[in-house]
């Protein structure tokens, strides 16, 4: 993996420093919380319904032991014993005080981690395809792409008053398991016919109470041209994009009220007159990275295919669901479910990760990655070692075989940590997940995706789900509204809100019904949920679930 | 801060040093427990809290001061209208992290 040059480092302790002596500042009353509150959230730390939490960046969801150890001891030491990982592949803790979060920025970066641009209208975390660089059906590896744009939008000063907050994401494979398609800016890296990395750059997609699918802004743009071109679409978007109204200050807003044509005019012109000098650089700067990262990437030497079936059906239903082909034969990328039944989708405690770091040592070269899905992914692992990583997982309560299956469900914090939900996430994920397992175990229900938001704002991405369930404040009541056909994949496409809501109690009776719906009408086993609703349509769903209800 | 209600509301906000919910007492103290939590009732003595919630933050004891509206009824009991302030004051309804 990459790390931090001496630069990078000091900035990050720096900035530790400083906000060292802001807290202290307002600890002592020289700062209002008026004047405090900007400067906490530029360090990732917001005031939440209960408490003070924390964010923590993952670039592009790249993490190695040593720092997922020390996250373990800020859980222990700093939090209630466990963190939350999040739909940006970051981490959060819920419970820090404020007197503790200078403390935990200095371990923090001790590791070369922060928390800065994890919140306000600025650019965010870059996030990434968690099975970059070992994905079997990749072009070209997003990493080291990503990391330019992350050294280039950290502290930009253009860029740190947007008027509203930024999300890029980028893939490099066939299939877009970064979800591009839902971001402001979606970045798919492809070869040409000389091997050159190119970038389709897609623009105004989104989520929220406004969901968009991103369109193609240009395709094939060569890595010379692709900073510039951010950085003039960005300008664009910091000049035209509304301020007068939060809820239509998204970059998909502007585009759609500009239209694409206009926006596209808007930033070639940009282009044309845009000062080349801070990017003369990035080719050096580009291939500076991909050798960091190739050093940095552990030797894999083809090995023999090997035969499971002489292992036990628990391991053999563990390897059809959490493991994925890697580009190298005999190697293995393990998907490592935070779903168990019944559980909080993303929970995990300073113990789990402390395991977690020891077995990434053992069976994965010390690297690990966390997903949009709130997952954790071992990136190198040989085939050989599967089974023993799986009881390695199993022993401490991450060994549950639901990837990509209905209980592999993305939930939000909702309303029992986030202070601007309106209904609870986190019970409506349990209920479902431990329904969905007993159903899982009885039949083969196919991948499908099922999201929770607690709230329009939709970081539980209920609108990109095949399932999608949205809580809501209907008479200070929790009420639940299911959309369905959505997908965040390479064919996105946002869900269609199925009818009026349902009670906490009624949502996992809905569900089982729109499953059977989707088992009853499906084109055969291959058929996907998605599929069979693009091909069926509402109606059958609509009926199942209301009729006789 | 809010204006203040003209029924029967309690003042609260989360400690500056830690976060905490806190709630404001007869005592003039903040305390963790909304069962020491002064009621106010009509509009005098909810301006009143009003004044307090600016003064402690004024004073930087606390952050984000509101008022919690409260059904009527029972004058003793402390039942927040909205359900936000229900799971608020209650606390997450789930158990912390998975059993390892």
């Amino acid at each position: 993996m990459y790390h931090y040059d001496h630069h990078d480092q000091s900035f990050v302790e720096a900035r530790a420093r400083e906000f060292r002596n802001q807290v202290e500042r307002r600890l002592a009353g020289q700062l209002t919380e008026d004047e405090f509150k900007p400067l906490r959230l530029q360090n990732g730390l917001y005031l939440q319904l209960h408490a003070y939490m924390l964010r923590v960046a993952i670039p592009y969801g790249e993490l190695n032991s040593q720092q997922l150890r020390k996250l373990g001891y800020i859980a222990d030491t700093y939090d209630k014993g466990y963190g939350h990982f999040t739909t940006r592949q970051n981490i959060q803790f819920n419970w820090p005080k404020l007197v503790d979060t200078p403390d935990i920025l200095d371990h923090l970066a001790d590791v070369q981690m922060h928390a800065i641009q994890t919140s306000g209208n600025c650019i965010r975390n870059v996030t990434s395809d968690p099975f970059a660089g070992v994905a079997a059906d990749e072009f070209i590896d997003p990493r080291p792409v990503s990391e330019l744009m992350r050294q280039w939008s950290m502290l930009h000063p253009e860029f740190a008053f947007l008027p509203r907050k930024f999300k890029f994401a980028v893939t490099g494979a066939a299939e877009d398991r970064a979800a591009i398609k839902f971001h402001d800016i979606g970045i798919w890296a492809k070869a040409d016919a000389a091997g050159e990395p190119v970038f389709d750059v897609y623009v105004g997609g989104g989520q929220g109470r406004t969901p968009r699918v991103a369109k193609l802004f240009e395709s094939a743009v060569p890595l010379i041209e692709l900073m510039p071109l951010l950085d003039a679409m960005l300008r664009v978007y910091n000049l035209h994009g509304r301020r007068d109204n939060k809820y239509k200050a998204r970059i998909k807003i502007l585009v759609e009220e500009l239209g694409l044509e206009n926006y596209r005019d808007e930033v070639r012109a940009e282009l044309a007159n845009i000062d080349r000098a801070p990017f003369v650089s990035v080719e050096g700067e580009y291939e500076r990275i991909c050798n960091a990262f190739e050093e940095g990437t552990p030797e894999m030497s083809p090995e023999e295919a090997i035969d499971l079936s002489a292992t036990t059906p628990a391991f053999k239903r563990w390897v059809e669901s959490n493991v994925a082909a890697h580009r190298v034969q005999g190697w293995a990328i393990a998907q490592i479910s935070v779903k168990p039944k019944g559980g909080i989708p993303g929970d995990v405690t300073g113990a789990q990760m402390r395991a977690l770091a020891d077995l990434a040592d053992h069976y994965s070269r010390g690297e690990l990655r966390i997903t949009h899905r709130q997952n954790v992914v071992f990136p190198y692992v040989q085939a050989t070692d599967l089974e023993a990583l799986y009881q390695g997982l199993s022993a401490i309560g991450l060994g549950e075989d639901n990837i990509g299956e209905a209980s592999d469900i993305i939930a939000c914090p909702g309303l029992d940590y986030c202070a601007l939900a309106t209904a609870r996430s986190i019970p409506v994920a349990q209920e479902l997940s431990t329904m969905l397992r007993a159903r899982e175990a009885a039949d083969d229900l196919g991948p499908i995706s099922l999201n929770i938001s607690g709230c329009i704002n939709a970081c539980g991405h209920h609108h990109a789900a095949n399932i999608g369930i949205l809580g809501l404040n209907k008479a200070e009541k929790e009420n639940y509204q299911i959309t369905l056909g959505g997908r965040s994949d390479e064919r996105a496409s946002v869900g269609e809100i199925l009818g009026p809501g349902f009670a906490q109690d009624d949502v996992p009776g809905a569900v089982s019904k729109i499953i059977d719906t989707y088992l009853r009408l499906r084109a055969g086993e291959q058929e996907r949920f998605p599929d069979t609703y693009a091909r069926v349509g509402k109606e059958p769903f609509k009926e199942a679930v209301y009729v006789g209800a | 801060m809010p204006a203040a209600l003209t029924t029967k509301a309690i003042l609260t906000a989360n400690d500056v040093r830690n976060g905490d919910v806190v709630f404001w007492t007869a005592d003039q103290v903040w305390s963790a427990s909304i069962d020491d939590a002064l009621i106010g009732y009509g509009k005098e003595e909810t301006n009143a809290l009003v004044d307090e919630g600016a003064r402690a933050e004024a004073a930087n004891t606390v952050v984000g001061a509101y008022l919690v509206a409260l059904q009527p009824g029972d004058t003793l009991a402390r039942i927040p209208v909205k359900m936000r302030e229900v799971r608020r004051l209650a606390g997450p309804s789930i158990d912390f992290a998975q059993a390892a």
